[in-house]
């Protein structure tokens, strides 16, 4: 299968609403795979070029979907924070192709980034 | 163990008390056998003989025998459906083996793989009785696959056939060649059809409802000593570039490959007289299509391709035991289906799924039945069975598959058991009463353990397997009544199902669609009940010699527990027909009539309603006999007034083939 480099995206920045910079990435495993996946998102504020804290308890709301098809796939488990930046969910791909997993992250009930997205091909 | 089976049916049926030596003639009223090529029409069905017109198609004779319409997809491959209820609902087999279509669409049931040229008889059973061959809720078929002669008058014989029918051109030939020897029995035979595009009444043309396929079978028996034989079967089916005009894919190639090796000991006078033991395998390989589909109609190109493979075997006995005429059977089959999918977008990466995710059936059953006459006035056919069924996932593929769709086990393993007892009373000569009371079970397809957005045409949703689904069962009960006094048999029925679990797919909120369009995402579940009741009324009337009229007349209705009406049910369907038999030229003339159907759910099952239809077909056939050979010719026209209709059971009412004008030459020697 022919694997287009531009298919996949692992990290992003964006401009949240509290005008703090976020790096959102996920940490792929070793391979993907049809069906459940245990998904591992880091998320990271910008404070300057060389300082990357580390952010927690934020919240989560993970929504995968297949651009080409334009559907989802049902029971994913949104990703909570585990310490250290990480926040570990679960991903149901329902077949192999192109995915792009979309996140609405929250600090204490607001939301500070509405869509954040990482696309990943297998 | 035979003392202990035998006893075991004395507390089945307790009451047999009297009884008398002649055993042989035992009505069976759950069954009829349509025999297609045979000499002899057995005694012991509601016989039917139906003409020996290889030409015809195994749907149109199905779809010909009471109680049983046809599902169309197009003008190939209907599903059979017995008194409302198919599929899993019933269990089809061919000489006793299981088989299993390969298609996620039911594009390919089994009936689609045998042609009547491989067939001796098909058995029909409306219910549990002792001619089945498996466990189901609906009854079903039986392909008995024609067996070679032995020592007969001629040591060669032979059949070659020509058909032309002028809708759709489409063109049939066949021919069939049979060596007699005193231990050696040998019959082959083939057929190869064609259509083109048919035109529905009114004219206007159906396109993708082309079709093309050949059938080759080989049977040879050999005489090992005496009662003694050994049998080898082997058919090989093979159809490409089909269409289904109601689907929106067609199929590229759909081939069958279905073998068996038997051993049997045969004895009329003996106290055991047929004992058969037979080992199955079958192969079959289904492929859809959507390139030849204008690219307007073809959102995502797709490849759509599944395999099934079943093996297993049977053993039956059937003995006589004083007064009782004893059947017992094992069997056991192991089904494995594969289907996958991977859709090719014009933006992006080539997508794969597996949509059945290598699913896979063991089962092991076994059946006893007896067959009793007592008492003069009184029959009595009843029996049991028994089935030990496990589905489960046999790739770790499929398991990741399901990985994300279900807690809780794949696999599980379930005891089915059937009970009946069909009584006959003779009241004279001339009335005879007869009852059915059965209690049925099915054990759920792996489409719907397993199934993975399968999209269903008719409510328009995406379906998901459920592993959690129970069986569904059934209290079947039927009565009956036959008058036959000179020149008049009337036939009077009635019969309900009363099924617990029945199973449909309820609507999953939240889940959003696979297939392009659709509509959303159902999943397998059970109901707590659903109510099926019917009847049919027949009537033949001899008016003279060689005339003769009759009339078929079936009704059923269907309703769940919420009062919701079931779908695949038939409207009132009438089929009335004039034979006369003048000068050795036999005329037939059909009238069929289906009454509206207006008992439809459409926000729960996706059925809409369907107007009434009347049709009215035409036939004449002679037989020339030319030095000890025979031709026949058979000339008729189907939907003479060509009408423009289509069944309440048509998906998507693509209407059914206007006037068609067909022409069978059969030459035998």
């Amino acid at each position: 299968m022919q694997v287009p480099a531009s298919s996949t995206k692992l990290t992003g920045t964006y401009t949240g609403t509290d005008a703090k910079r976020y790096v959102v990435s996920i940490v792929p495993p070793v391979k993907w795979q049809v069906g459940l996946n245990d998904v591992d998102i880091l998320i990271n504020q910008m404070d300057g070029m060389m300082n990357f804290p580390a952010v927690d308890g934020l919240t989560i709301v993970m929504t995968p979907e297949m651009p080409s098809m334009g559907h989802g796939s049902p029971n994913n488990v949104d990703p909570v924070s585990v310490g250290k930046g990480h926040y570990k969910g679960k991903v149901n791909y329902t077949m192999t192709g192109d995915w792009r997993l979309h996140f609405k992250i929250s600090k204490s009930e607001s939301v500070i980034i509405e869509d954040a997205t990482i696309d990943i091909l297998f | 163990m035979l003392r202990i089976i035998i006893y075991l049916l004395f507390f089945i049926a307790p009451i047999i008390t009297i009884a008398q030596k002649d055993s042989q003639e035992i009505r069976n009223v759950m069954m009829k056998e349509i025999i297609i090529q045979n000499e002899k029409v057995p005694n012991n069905s509601k016989e039917k003989k139906q003409p020996k017109n290889l030409q015809t198609s195994t749907e149109q004779v199905l779809g010909g025998i009471d109680g049983v319409n046809m599902i169309r997809r197009g003008n190939f491959a209907q599903e059979p459906v017995i008194r409302g209820l198919n599929a899993g609902q019933i269990n089809v087999t061919i000489d006793g083996m299981a088989i299993f279509g390969a298609c996620t669409d039911k594009m390919d049931p089994v009936s689609s793989y045998i042609e009547p040229n491989n067939l001796q008889s098909i058995v029909v059973n409306y219910g549990a009785n002792d001619m089945a061959f498996g466990t189901s809720i609906g009854g079903g078929f039986n392909f008995k696959i024609k067996q070679p002669k032995l020592a007969a008058k001629e040591t060669w014989s032979g059949m070659a056939g020509l058909g032309y029918e002028t809708n759709g051109n489409a063109m049939q030939t066949l021919g069939a060649i049979n060596y007699s020897g005193e231990r050696l029995g040998i019959t082959v035979n083939g057929i190869f059809r064609q259509a083109e595009n048919y035109r529905a009444g009114g004219g206007e043309k159906i396109s993708f409802s082309q079709y093309q396929k050949w059938n080759g079978s080989i049977a040879a028996k050999y005489k090992v000593g005496e009662h003694r034989f050994f049998q080898v079967n082997y058919i090989q089916d093979e159809g490409y570039d089909i269409g289904y005009p109601a689907l929106t894919m067609d199929v590229a190639f759909a081939k069958a490959k279905i073998g068996s090796v038997s051993y049997m000991y045969h004895n009329n006078h003996g106290a055991i007289q047929h004992w058969e033991t037979k080992i199955f395998s079958n192969y079959i390989n289904h492929a859809m299509d959507d390139t030849r589909r204008p690219k307007e109609q073809v959102p995502m190109h797709m490849d759509m391709p599944g395999t099934s493979r079943t093996s297993g075997f049977y053993s039956e006995l059937q003995w006589e035991n004083g007064d009782h005429q004893l059947k017992a059977r094992l069997n056991g089959f192991q089904n494995k289906l594969h289907a996958e999918m991977t859709m090719y977008p014009d933006n992006g990466a080539p997508m794969y799924m597996l949509t059945i995710p290598d699913a896979q059936r063991d089962l092991l059953g076994f059946d006893i039945s007896d067959k009793i006459k007592f008492g003069g006035k009184w029959s009595l056919i009843t029996g049991g069975r028994i089935d030990v069924a496990h589905s489960s996932l046999f790739s770790d593929d499929g398991r990741k598959t399901l990985s994300g769709m279900h807690n809780g086990k794949l696999s599980k393993t379930g005891i089915l058991y059937n009970l009946y007892l069909n009584p006959v009373y003779d009241l004279n000569d001339h009335v005879t009463l007869y009852a059915n009371v059965a209690h049925t079970m099915r054990v759920a397809t792996l489409q719907e353990l397993y199934g993975f957005y399968l999209f269903n045409r008719t409510d328009g949703y995406d379906y998901l397997g459920n592993p959690a689904l129970k069986n569904e069962r059934s209290w079947n009960a039927s009565a009956g009544i036959i008058y036959n006094k000179g020149s008049v048999k009337l036939e009077l029925e009635g019969f309900g199902y009363f099924i617990k679990n029945y199973i449909a797919g309820i609507h999953k909120r939240g889940y959003s669609v696979m297939t392009i369009g659709a509509l959303g995402v159902k999943q397998y579940g059970n109901l707590s009940s659903a109510t099926l009741v019917g009847g049919s009324v027949n009537a033949q009337w001899k008016l003279l010699t060689d005339l003769v009229l009759s009339t078929n007349n079936t009704y059923t209705s269907g309703t769940d527990d919420q009062g919701r009406s079931l779908p695949v049910m038939s409207p009132f369907k009438s089929v009335n027909q004039l034979n006369y038999n003048f000068k050795q030229v036999v005329f037939n003339v059909t009238g069929i009539y289906s009454a509206a159907q207006n008992k439809v759910n459409t926000s729960f099952y996706g059925e809409t309603k369907t107007p009434a239809y009347g049709l009215l077909n035409i036939r004449a056939g002679k037989t020339f006999h030319i030095n000890k050979k025979q031709l026949a010719v058979n000339i008729g026209i189907d939907n003479l007034l060509d009408a423009r209709y289509a069944d309440h059971l048509d998906i998507m009412k693509i209407p059914r083939p206007g006037r068609n004008v067909v022409t069978h030459l059969t030459w035998s020697f």
